[in-house]
């Protein structure tokens, strides 16, 4: 996301990272990562915010899913490596673009790892809720 | 429970109301699965 960060001020709207460790893993993180200053980085140890998103929570999605591994052989064969977990191992992600107001205009939840929306689907969807 | 209405915590452990994020402007929530 982090290449594509600019591109969501650009689309007209702001975007938010979610994540459900504590707030200095989410700090360590973030500087990790490197996001600009535009883009707001919060965590939600309590997943509250994940369930009433509708993000999901299973450790069969995470382990026991063979598009996850074919996922993972992949990623690893490019060589990137997943360093410690820092926060919920079984959680699960996605992605939402809220207008103002509240109405959620795009959902995307993930169904394992590795199963992303693509930045470019998510500045699209924020360009057509702009 | 209104999404908007939850409290998160930002990188300095303060809280912050979700819906402030999509007052003015819309918003990309990326849920991301844990850190690292």
């Amino acid at each position: 996301l982090r290449p594509q960060a600019e591109d969501f001020v650009k689309a007209g709207g702001k975007l938010v990272v979610v994540g459900n460790g504590w707030p200095a893993m989410a700090k360590s993180w973030a500087e990790h990562v490197g996001f600009p200053p535009s883009v707001a980085v919060v965590t939600d140890p309590s997943r509250k915010a994940y369930d009433v998103a509708g993000m999901k929570r299973s450790v069969g999605l995470t382990l026991l899913n063979p598009r996850s591994m074919l996922r993972w052989m992949r990623a690893r064969r490019r060589g990137f490596r997943q360093g410690r977990t820092a926060g919920d191992a079984w959680q699960q992600g996605g992605a939402l673009v809220v207008r103002p107001g509240g109405k959620v205009t795009f959902r995307y939840v993930s169904l394992g790892p590795g199963d992303h929306v693509p930045p470019q689907q998510l500045v699209a969807a924020l360009t057509r809720a702009a | 429970v209104d999404l908007a209405d939850i409290i998160v915590k930002d990188t300095e452990g303060r809280d912050v109301r979700l819906g402030d994020f999509w007052r003015d402007r819309p918003a990309a929530l990326v849920f991301v699965r844990h850190y690292g």
